[in-house]
């Protein structure tokens, strides 16, 4: 299917395996269909990579949602790995919602304290299900070059991201932490790609009106 | 948030906070196509109105933005009209206010004729200087006639365009 044969046993269990990688393999959304409804039978799988694949936003949801029920990686996350690399990989918008399903999970992310998904131009829903699983994930201490931890404990006055990568999906994390930074009198967000060549605007809205309602802040650029 | 695309979308979205938000005293939105290429001062026309209304920023800088025509015009009036303003587009408007300036050296900062403007605005409170260097700003036709304009029948002061 797809080109590729799918390994059906260790899909579906009989051939039981932990860990499955099945990226960079053309899989399609017939793969998709196939693969979820295998995954659904599965009671040992936990971690299996589809990231690189020819999969459409709506089959990736749909492996999302199966992934969600299972407690199983999409992209190859293993559960004492405490960092993730991501970055320059190209990943697009099925890619983003694959990792966000992981993101959003602390069964999945388990030991992930940090994540990097900087220069793969993510924006508009990719952007948007990624900085909602990075904020919803207490556990992630660090995001792109994004100092959670610190920001989420109000440790900061100061937050200097100049020229570190900050994507779409950054600008909107950053934008879901202002609130709880009350100390912030100073950001730093120059030299970064906040609004992917100013075809994506989400992020930048987000921020503005985050920005709006802290009053500490004096310093922005 | 200098380098960043924002576009004339993204001015308009500073704009609102710059409206709402009493606190920031510096914002740094230069090199960021604010204008599309000097084709849409719609973002820009936003600014200007938010910097009229704004009481609390001191510095201001959108450098390198194309801005230009009745875009720059509305800015440089809300410059000159906001008297909380010490410095934009790293013009000293605050020393240049005091008349403590004898020489003001913009070579090369890229004040744009919006900064021009200003500068041409603040020429006749000026009494004490006696140089303006603005060379090496990439300035327009448009840009040269508005300084040119100011010093007429004002001796000793020499401008270096």
């Amino acid at each position: 299917m797809d080109g590729f044969a799918l390994p059906v046993k260790k899909l579906k269990g009989t051939d039981p395996v932990e860990t499955l990688d099945l990226s960079r393999k053309s899989l399609g959304v017939a793969s998709a269909v196939v693969i979820a409804s295998l995954f659904r039978v599965n009671g040992l799988l936990t971690v299996t990579n589809l990231l690189h694949n020819e999969l459409d936003a709506e089959s990736a949801k749909m492996l999302a949602e199966v992934a969600k029920q299972k407690g199983m990686s999409l992209c190859g996350i293993q559960r004492d790995q405490t960092t993730a690399d991501f970055s320059k990989q190209s990943l697009n918008l099925p890619d983003a919602i694959l990792l966000a399903s992981d993101l959003s999970q602390a069964v999945v992310t388990g030991a992930l304290i940090r994540v990097d998904v900087c220069s793969n131009n993510i924006a508009g829903e990719g952007a948007e299900q990624l900085s909602a699983a990075v904020l919803g994930n207490l556990k992630i201490e660090m995001f792109n070059e994004i100092l959670l931890k610190e920001m989420r404990a109000n440790s900061i006055t100061e937050l200097d991201l100049k020229g570190k990568g900050v994507g779409v999906e950054g600008v909107m994390v950053v934008a879901g932490l202002i609130p709880v930074m009350g100390a912030l009198t100073s950001i730093d967000l120059s030299s970064n790609q906040l609004t992917n060549y100013s075809k994506d605007m989400m992020g930048i809205k987000e921020l503005a009106a985050a920005l709006g309602a802290n009053g500490a802040l004096t310093n922005l650029k | 948030m200098a380098g960043n695309w924002l576009g004339p979308e993204g001015a308009k979205a500073l704009a609102e906070v710059l409206l709402v938000h009493c606190g920031l005293t510096s914002i740094d939105l230069s090199s960021n196509n604010l204008t599309d290429y000097g084709r849409d001062m719609t973002g820009i026309k936003e600014l200007a109105a938010a910097l009229g209304a704004n009481g609390a920023l001191t510095r201001v800088d959108v450098r390198h933005n194309s801005i230009a025509g009745d875009g720059a015009a509305q800015l440089a009036a809300a410059v000159l009209g906001n008297l909380k303003i010490e410095m934009f587009n790293e013009i000293p408007i605050k020393a240049m206010r005091a008349n403590s300036l004898m020489e003001l050296d913009l070579n090369g900062e890229g004040v744009g004729i919006t900064g021009v403007m200003v500068v041409a605005g603040l020429i006749p409170v000026m009494g004490a200087l006696t140089r303006v260097d603005v060379r090496f700003n990439n300035l327009s036709e448009q840009g040269k006639e508005v300084l040119n304009a100011v010093p007429v029948g004002r001796k000793g002061l020499q401008l270096m365009l």
